[in-house]
């Protein structure tokens, strides 16, 4: 047990470095911040509410610079659309945060915030879901055809749509080879921003797949951009929370510790999947925080009258990290099996890249490289 | 090995259940060791 002063609790550290490690290879691999996981996480250690937002933000702060670096260097981020996309996103939390206010004020906070959290999670996660099953499919067929299929691969139409919008000033990202209407980047940054205000989440498993079906880059892109965009708004949500003396810096720096280490390694895997991959363990983190929001919502409408959630909730806040870790490892594990040439289940070869194909990918990253210079 | 890999792995839905189980066995572990009297929802 280690005593925690700030936040007045006593908590085994292991439990935190844990936390840290889990959360920092999820976080990498699919692009987000991870607060929907930690703060329950650390109220259920027995952090107060408002220390263990601050604590956690603070946490995803320091770990959004260590899979940005870790992004930028395997080209996974696209400077222009993460810095268009910011201003968007600030204002829309700043409406967002408004808009949770005034809910407050009618008296509907809770459970309007669950309902509405609810409802967009469950949505997102069932058009990931079977979006993402098409494309597997479709791959799966593609590659027995003996067809040569690049890192990313989707099947959403919706992108083609939004980049024949004529508007100008017209952005050309060049990583994410988009060219699209600046203002399409700011309306869809403005949009998440105001939902993940309203649900007071960092946003990131609202924005990467606003990044993939919306603006259309790939799902590697997207992961690495919308790091990028945590780190600003991240870093920002410490400061004002550390104002307030809501960080506990001690425990903040144990997480780090084990984030130093999952950060890199979840980001690094992004490496040797496809994008489909990424996708599938969006989805199901998506599936596993709806069902992390369904079970207060629950509590709320029965008054607290069934004792079971309390350990359910539980349960699932722990049980959800170490699932997405362990599916993200296991897939991990799969794609060097592939690249040695051992065998491997049928449905794992679409979702992994080959030794082969990532040399493909390294030309086309050169090819991009004559292009700017 | 093959053969565990073929019992567990050979359907991803196999492999995505056998891992939803453990993670929340091992969830509900640490919370009988290290948990008790926690409230998720203060």
């Amino acid at each position: 047990m280690m005593d925690f002063a700030i936040a007045g609790v006593q908590v085994p550290a292991f439990l935190l470095i844990f936390t840290g490690i889990t959360v920092g290879i999820v976080g990498g691999f699919i692009g987000v911040g991870g607060g929907y996981m930690v703060t329950p996480a650390l109220v259920v250690f027995g952090f107060p509410g408002y220390m263990a937002s601050g604590t956690d933000l603070t946490h995803i702060a320091g770990k959004g610079v260590i899979s940005t670096i870790r992004h930028r260097s395997l080209g996974n981020i696209d400077w222009t659309l993460g810095l268009s996309m910011v201003a968007g996103t600030e204002l829309g939390v700043e409406i967002g945060t408004r808009i949770l206010t005034w809910t407050k004020e009618l008296g509907l906070s809770t459970v309007a915030v669950l309902t509405a959290s609810l409802i967009v999670m469950v949505s997102l996660f069932i058009y990931t879901q079977i979006e993402t099953s098409r494309s597997h499919k479709q791959l799966m067929a593609k590659l027995a055809s003996g067809e040569k299929i690049g890192r990313e691969f989707q099947t959403s139409r919706i992108p083609h749509f939004l980049q024949r919008i004529p508007f100008r000033p017209i952005v050309k990202c060049q990583t994410a080879r988009v060219a699209i209407s600046m203002w399409v980047i700011v309306l869809v940054g403005l949009f998440t921003g105001a939902l993940a205000g309203f649900l007071g989440v960092g946003g990131g498993f609202i924005r990467v797949p606003a990044l993939v079906y919306l603006v259309g880059a790939s799902s590697h892109i997207a992961v690495g951009t919308d790091l990028l965009e945590i780190v600003f708004s991240g870093s920002y949500g410490a400061l004002r929370h550390a104002m307030q003396g809501n960080v506990d810096f001690s425990a903040v720096m144990l997480m780090l510790t084990g984030a130093l280490f999952g950060a890199q390694f979840g980001s690094i895997i992004t490496a040797y999947v496809r994008g489909p991959a990424i996708r599938y363990i969006l989805g199901y983190s998506l599936m596993l925080a709806s069902l992390g929001a369904a079970l207060p919502l629950i509590n709320t409408l029965t008054g607290g009258s069934i004792p079971i959630l309390a350990v359910l909730a539980i349960v699932l806040t722990l049980g959800q990290m170490i699932f997405l870790c362990g599916f993200i490892l296991e897939i991990f594990y799969l794609a060097l099996r592939a690249n040695r040439g051992k065998w491997v289940p049928e449905w794992v070869v679409p979702l992994v890249v080959k030794a082969e194909e990532k040399t493909e990918h390294i030309d086309i990253e050169k090819e991009l490289a004559e292009v700017r210079g | 090995m093959n053969t565990i890999l073929k019992v567990i792995a050979g359907n991803m839905w196999r492999l995505w259940f056998a891992t939803l189980v453990t993670a929340m066995g091992i969830a509900w572990v640490v919370f009988e060791l290290f948990m008790k009297g926690a409230n998720a929802f203060e």
